[in-house]
């Protein structure tokens, strides 16, 4: 079955610069169901082993399956300061 | 290359021509073996048998980018334990460039006397300091380079002379600014116990040491700066610097946040990267520095008031961490203020934010409480007894204040990642011979899921042994960004600077082997497994942040060096 689901997508830190015009934030409609690893590749962000992917709060994965709703705060990795 | 050797009981200085086995050693690895080697491991830290190391890299001096950072050690007051902390600046760089590969300092000054080290092409001389003691880390280093000109300065504030075990020792940067620290391990006692003042390092007629093999060196170091250049985390830390982090940790429930009673803080938004980034743009202060001259990161900062004023250079994370979130402060200003102090009282930032947590924690003052964390910082400058107690660190000031919930391991405060919400850094912290220390093995970098105890021991392993091969090369550990994956590279570097032939085994045994000289002497000091725990409360109390508690297994974590 096809669904249709939105999510809100967050781009956090320099991430932002590869969606100049959707701003920090936006909502991002998916065409089937899909993981966050479709919706990186969708999005065009570069590098998807170096992101730290926040859902709702919580960390998740490349495979994890996106639900209608759901919050994705994408962060790139870096080293700690 | 030469070690220079300083005692100040009789005033003499030898200049040694290198062991053949400490040769290829450099920063971490050769203070590792030379308090093995020299330091009776039971000693008093602040007494006669203990000894104040400086060590450049094995890469200092040399035009590798980001490879002049400055290793300091010897005992620690705070952990009782082998202690290296490196700091970024010029006073590497111009140790190297002056040929001097060491500087041991040895022995107590008698009746109290107080001196400068003055470090030159001609040698060490020691010089009196009575008029620089007692004062901050910015007068006495602005006298200083008014006097001997366009010098490099190491020098102690106030709670390094008061032998405070949270005090560090501040190095220059690129313009003369006394901030970049060797912060940990209350080092900046040791010193004050010295009853040293300052090294200072001018490297007036000394040159940048060249390449054994040039043409190697050149292709090698032109590879480096284009994976640097590339690098999207590099690109990070030159427009927010470490502060980018404040979200991150936030995120995954890792965030410091009111004496670490949980992981996520309400107010991040206020204190993240993007905050500093925007808010010095508007003040028209520098978001990109550089500490050390041709680093290609740049991750420092200056940050200003509303008037466009320096307030303090550089603000960065852990600061940020300890002495915002911990405290309840949401404000940049305010812990800009904080920092500024603390350098100026040649304070640990995250030692002394660690230590206000507690006392907030204790009742003493109230979370939140802006004035208050500004004033009590001041009392630990004017060593009133609050003051003293504060300067001691987290773990003596949580036991007079009678706090059971004292974030530090063997004795020093952790730092920016709470290990409940980035357990492979937790086990770093109990683990480390440094102490809770995440520039021993952070893995917040790490493609893992921070929240599972599933790797986390493997993980901080690996890191623990890695992060050694930099600080033995006094490479910055930020060029990891563009090395981690290229490690073959750093021995293209490394071997084209001293003409040798290393493979990558060579490199890792050598960073393994300091981390197994560290541990010996720590077992030789008296530590056992028993030291290495996190405080008993991030296993029992769970981090709301992320439902967890700390659930590494003690006999996991003493599988880690074994």
């Amino acid at each position: 079955m096809i669904m249709e689901a939105y999510v809100e997508v967050h781009l956090k830190l320099n991430l932002q610069e590869y969606k100049p015009n959707q701003g920090k934030q936006f909502t991002y409609k998916m065409l089937k169901a899909a993981t966050v690893h479709d919706l990186i590749n969708e999005l065009n962000l570069p590098d998807e082993e170096s992101l730290l992917i926040i859902i709702n709060g919580l960390q998740a994965s490349l495979e994890t399956n996106l639900q209608k709703g759901d919050q994705v705060t994408l962060f790139p990795l870096i080293a700690g300061g | 290359m030469s070690i220079l050797r300083v005692n100040m009981s009789s005033l003499t200085v030898k200049k040694e021509q290198v062991k053949a086995d400490y040769e290829f050693l450099g920063g971490r690895a050769l203070i590792a073996k030379i308090l093995l080697d020299e330091v009776k491991p039971t000693c008093e830290p602040l007494g006669k048998h203990n000894k104040l190391i400086y060590a450049t890299g094995l890469l200092g001096g040399s035009n590798v980018y980001s490879s002049g950072r400055i290793s300091i050690g010897g005992k620690s007051p705070l952990t009782g334990g082998a202690k290296e902390s490196n700091g970024g600046g010029v006073v590497g760089l111009k140790l190297g460039r002056l040929g001097y590969k060491g500087i041991i300092i040895e022995d107590l000054p008698l009746n109290n006397q107080r001196f400068l080290l003055y470090v030159s092409k001609k040698g060490l001389e020691i010089l009196p300091a009575e008029e620089y003691w007692g004062l901050g880390v910015y007068e006495a280093v602005h006298k200083l380079r008014g006097k001997f000109g366009d010098v490099a300065v190491s020098c102690i504030g106030p709670a390094g002379e008061q032998c405070f075990f949270s005090a560090g020792i501040s190095n220059t940067d690129t313009l003369g600014v006394p901030s970049r620290y060797s912060g940990r391990g209350g080092l900046g006692a040791v010193m004050g116990s010295k009853g040293i003042k300052a090294l200072i390092v001018d490297d007036s007629g000394a040159e940048a040491k060249q390449p054994l093999q040039p043409e190697q060196f050149k292709v090698a170091l032109h590879e480096y700066a284009r994976l640097t250049l590339e690098s999207q985390q590099v690109k990070v830390f030159a427009k927010y610097g470490t502060a980018s982090l404040v979200e991150i940790t936030n995120a995954v429930g890792g965030l410091p946040t009111r004496n670490f009673s949980t992981g996520v803080f309400e107010k991040a938004e206020n204190i993240s990267g993007e905050t500093l980034y925007d808010l010095i743009t508007a003040r028209q202060g520098q978001t990109t520095h550089s500490c050390m001259p041709g680093c290609l990161i740049r991750c420092s900062n200056i940050y200003v008031d509303e008037l466009g004023d320096e307030i303090v250079s550089p603000l960065e994370y852990e600061t940020i961490a300890l002495m915002g979130s911990n405290l309840d402060i949401d404000s940049l200003d305010v812990i800009a203020q904080l920092n500024y102090l603390c350098n100026d009282y040649g304070l640990d930032t995250i030692e002394a934010g660690a230590a206000l947590g507690v006392a907030m924690a204790s009742g003493f003052i109230p979370f939140g409480d802006a004035e208050g964390a500004l004033n009590m910082v001041r009392e630990i400058g004017k060593g009133s007894l609050i003051g003293r107690v504060l300067g001691m660190g987290a773990e003596i000031a949580g036991k007079v204040l009678g706090v059971s919930r004292r974030p530090t391991v063997k004795g020093q405060a952790i730092s920016g990642y709470d290990p409940r919400g980035v357990k492979g850094t937790g086990v770093t912290y109990a683990t480390s011979p440094m102490g809770a220390d995440h520039t021993a093995g952070n893995t917040i970098r790490a493609q893992i899921n921070h929240r599972s105890s599933e790797g986390q021991v493997r993980l901080s392993r690996k890191t623990q042994n890695t992060i050694p091969i930099y600080d033995n090369l006094g490479l910055c550990m930020f060029t990891s960004a563009a090395l981690g994956a290229q490690l073959q590279l750093v021995c293209d570097l490394v071997n084209a600077q001293l003409g040798i032939e290393w493979d990558l085994d060579k490199l890792s045994k050598q960073a393994s082997d300091t981390i197994l000289w560290e541990l010996e002497f720590n077992r030789k000091a008296g530590m056992t497994i028993s030291h290495d725990r996190l405080p008993e409360f991030f296993c029992e109390e769970v981090n709301p942040a992320n439902n967890s508690v700390f659930d590494i297994s003690d006999e996991e974590l003493d599988t880690v060096h074994t």
